[in-house]
């Protein structure tokens, strides 16, 4: 991993059209500002990983056919109710 | 060192497009234009009604067909009216706005209570006239990925 020293209101560049500067610190917190083109797409990385986790175990479950149509004849059933 | 062969994404013949022995109708190709998050090398998918049992659809993956799931269109579910797609999002679609826009989430079942979850927190958001689509991925931090699907059809 490359490593960086930056203060508030500096930058760091990645190629030639990403930008991450650092706008404000404490001593909890870093708030940073990112200019990037719009089909970058940028996420908290916890939460990337959480929707990744979530589209395997959606694709896990397909595997186990039985409960999925089991599941489908309940959400009908209730609701129906 | 090898070079990976794309194979060229042909849609399938409707009648080999099934999810678990059921037939997928009426399927539209999409492009997933950042992949699907846990699946990045993955880009074309079909998604389809499943035949006998309306709502729900499937979305499978041309390119690596046993990766499957269940989605169903997000307009279904009452939680989904207060729901904005930021228009960055749409942006990248080439949406004009929301409203144009096809959304569909991905469902989970668990094993023992056979119980639907619905990941409100990432839907998939599809521009109908191209094709091209995304898992958009909200800010808003109340959405759950785990949101209960019962009694939740409209």
């Amino acid at each position: 991993m490359l490593i960086l020293t930056r203060k508030s209101g500096e930058s760091i560049r990645i190629g030639n059209n990403i930008v991450i500067s650092i706008l404000d610190s404490s001593s909890r917190y870093l708030k940073i500002g990112i200019d990037a083109p719009k089909d970058v797409a940028v996420y908290r990385n916890e939460i990337y990983e959480k929707i990744q986790a979530q589209n395997r175990a959606a694709t896990a479950s397909t595997t186990q056919l039985d409960s999925l149509l089991q599941g489908i004849k309940k959400v009908r059933q209730s609701s129906k109710r | 060192m090898k070079t990976a062969i794309q194979e060229s994404a042909a849609p399938p013949k409707e009648a080999d497009v099934v999810f678990g022995g059921i037939p997928m109708v009426t399927y539209k190709q999409l492009e997933l234009l950042n992949g699907l998050p846990g699946f990045e090398n993955l880009h074309t998918f079909i998604l389809a009604e499943l035949e006998g049992y309306a709502p729900f659809c499937a979305l499978k993956s041309v390119e690596q067909p046993e990766i499957s799931m269940l989605v169903i269109d997000a307009k279904l579910l009452p939680v989904w009216h207060d729901i904005e797609i930021p228009a960055r999002e749409l942006q990248i679609l080439n949406l004009e706005d929301s409203g144009t826009a096809e959304q569909f989430v991905i469902l989970k079942v668990d094993q023992h209570s056979q119980e639907f979850t619905a990941n409100i927190k990432a839907p998939i958001v599809i521009n109908p006239q191209s094709g091209s689509a995304n898992q958009v991925i909200l800010d808003n931090a109340s959405l759950s990925v785990e949101h209960p699907l019962n009694n939740e059809l409209a």
